[in-house]
């Protein structure tokens, strides 16, 4: 049975996934930097485990892992979906603000990946790594310089890496969501005129529900994707194809 | 039949053999009524009885897409045999390879009529039935070569292909209100009678997957489960996109 861990587990769509991966039989460690929520998603699932994580801190990646271990005894896929988000003009941004950001979405996304990828490479076997970058990985995004540029990185950490561990038979792919239903994008969404502008830019004319996201990141820790490794994969219901 | 496309009816085209032959065995084990739309009759009989004897169900027209009048014929046969379509995966195409300065003008019309022209009509003839309907995937068989050029001279093919991927975000975006998802895959090299020559020697294969982060060519089944993803559920909010499926190749 194959052992995934998700980072950003307590909410959104770290939480859908952790649902969807084991529903289809995954054992999961549902990771968040907040314990209460990452209990939350954990406790309705059959084969869970929550757990503390900064993913900030290279120490607290390698326990999460060497906690996987010692409960699950291996790890096959890890999902990184930890991330914040906060917006402001680029002149008027606080440093510690953008520290902040490119620490959790960029350095985090390299941290925890590092720690499960090295059990993966001590274990023998290969695995899968998905990041979740954004359509903001591709198009920028007025008053979001900092949250562009650690998405942006996202892309580019993972297409390297997927270089870097092909050998060891570690596929790393980036899911990029448009606009999902979560507490992230709440207030956005919660805004008549801005999610009608939203809206405008998504042919599909609707946000995701989390779900929707989560059964990409099925497909991408499973060997449907097997020739898949590098890829940038959009789940935006069409903006990128839009005017 | 059970599966995730139970009931669906799933049109593929150039199913005779190599990638478009296992899209069209998965459609078939996966519960879908499949239409093997295929130029070589034999080819694409011989497709339709392989999944009719796992227990599928499939029927074979015979078609060449670069006629609008014989896309016609199969849109009409499906409808009239299976009553409509709900997948159209346009996987048929030519590679017309040679250096710029041999081309001539009618294999130019031939690689352009097949890899583009026979995908644009077979695209308008399934949203005729999927518009009312409010519901259909596409899925357009792009390469990596709409991205790069390929590795050896096929500036016709290359150009063909870039076409179809952009012909997948236009028509995207035009579909998307009426719930019909539009999406390519874009595979690196896939061992095919279209790439036999290319790998049959040894420097040839060691090239190439000398080539490929993952050290291994792609096989027709590898591609066929990323074609499937796109038609499901699954990815009922990924629209416009070209899915690479390609060990790598276009990474460095
Ligand atoms: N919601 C959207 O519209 C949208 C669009 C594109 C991309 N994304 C990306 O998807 C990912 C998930 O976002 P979401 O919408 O589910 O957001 P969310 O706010 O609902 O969930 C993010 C989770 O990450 C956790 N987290 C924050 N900092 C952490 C840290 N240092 N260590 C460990 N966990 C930490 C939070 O506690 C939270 O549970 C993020 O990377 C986000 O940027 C979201
Ligand atoms: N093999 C690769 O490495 C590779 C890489 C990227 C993209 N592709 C693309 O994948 C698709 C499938 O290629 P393959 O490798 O399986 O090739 P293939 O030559 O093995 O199969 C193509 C099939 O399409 C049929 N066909 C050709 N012209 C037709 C027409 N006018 N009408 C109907 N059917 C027709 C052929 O008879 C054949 O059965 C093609 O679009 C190709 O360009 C292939």
């Amino acid at each position: 049975m194959a052992v995934t861990i998700i980072t950003g587990a307590g909410s959104g769509i770290g939480a859908a996934t952790a649902r969807e991966l084991a529903r289809r039989g995954d054992s999961v460690v549902c990771a968040d930097v907040r314990l209460d929520t990452a209990e939350t998603t954990a406790g309705e699932l059959p084969e869970a485990l929550a757990m503390e994580v900064d993913v900030t801190s290279a120490a607290s990646c390698s326990r999460m892992v060497e906690e996987t271990l010692r409960r699950f005894g291996d790890v096959n896929s890890i999902v990184t979906c930890a991330g914040v988000e906060k917006h402001g003009p680029g002149h008027e941004f606080a440093e510690e603000d953008f520290d902040w950001i490119i620490a959790v979405n960029l350095k985090g996304s390299w941290l925890s990946a590092r720690s499960a990828v090295r059990a993966m490479i001590d274990a023998g076997h290969g695995g899968t790594v998905v990041m979740i970058g954004s359509i903001n990985s591709v198009v920028g995004n007025p008053g979001a310089s900092a949250y562009c540029a650690s998405k942006g990185g996202v892309l580019m950490l993972g297409r390297t890496l997927a270089l870097d561990w092909a050998q060891f038979g570690v596929r790393v792919n980036i899911v990029g969501p448009g606009v999902v239903d979560t507490p992230m994008s709440a207030k956005s969404l919660a805004d008549p005129q801005r999610r009608a502008r939203m809206m405008e830019r998504t042919p599909l004319g609707r946000p995701a529900p989390p779900g929707e996201i989560a059964s990409v990141i099925a497909f991408l820790t499973s060997d449907a994707s097997s020739f898949m490794t590098g890829a940038y994969v959009p789940v935006d219901g069409g903006s990128l194809a839009a005017w | 039949m059970s599966g995730r496309f139970a009931g669906k009816v799933a049109v593929v085209t150039g199913a005779g053999r190599g990638m478009g032959r296992a899209v069209a065995l998965r459609f078939g084990r996966e519960g879908a009524r499949v239409v093997v739309a295929e130029v070589n009759p034999e080819h694409g009989a011989q497709v339709a009885v392989e999944i009719r004897a796992a227990g599928g169900t499939a029927i074979a027209v015979t078609v060449d897409v670069s006629q609008t009048s014989d896309v016609s014929r199969l849109f009409a046969a499906t409808v009239k045999e299976l009553d409509t379509v709900d997948i159209l995966v346009n996987n048929a195409g030519i590679a017309v390879a040679r250096p710029i300065l041999d081309y001539t003008e009618e294999e130019w019309e031939r690689q352009m009529g097949v890899n583009v022209k026979g995908v644009f009509f077979c695209c308008q003839e399934a949203a005729r039935l999927m518009i009312p309907r409010r519901q259909g995937k596409i899925v357009n068989f792009a390469s990596t070569s709409a991205f790069v050029s390929s590795s050896k001279p096929e500036v016709a093919y290359d150009t063909s292909k870039g076409a179809v991927r952009q012909m997948t975000v236009s028509i995207a975006a035009e579909l998307a209100p009426h719930g019909v998802n539009v999406n390519a895959v874009a595979p690196g090299t896939t061992a095919t009678e279209m790439t036999r020559s290319t790998l049959a020697t040894e420097e040839g294969l060691a090239w190439q997957v000398a080539r490929i982060p993952m050290g291994r060519v792609g096989q027709p089944d590898d591609i066929a489960s990323a074609v499937l993803f796109l038609c499901s559920a699954e990815a009922s909010y990924i629209t416009g996109h070209t899915l690479v499926a390609d060990g790598g190749w276009l990474l460095y």
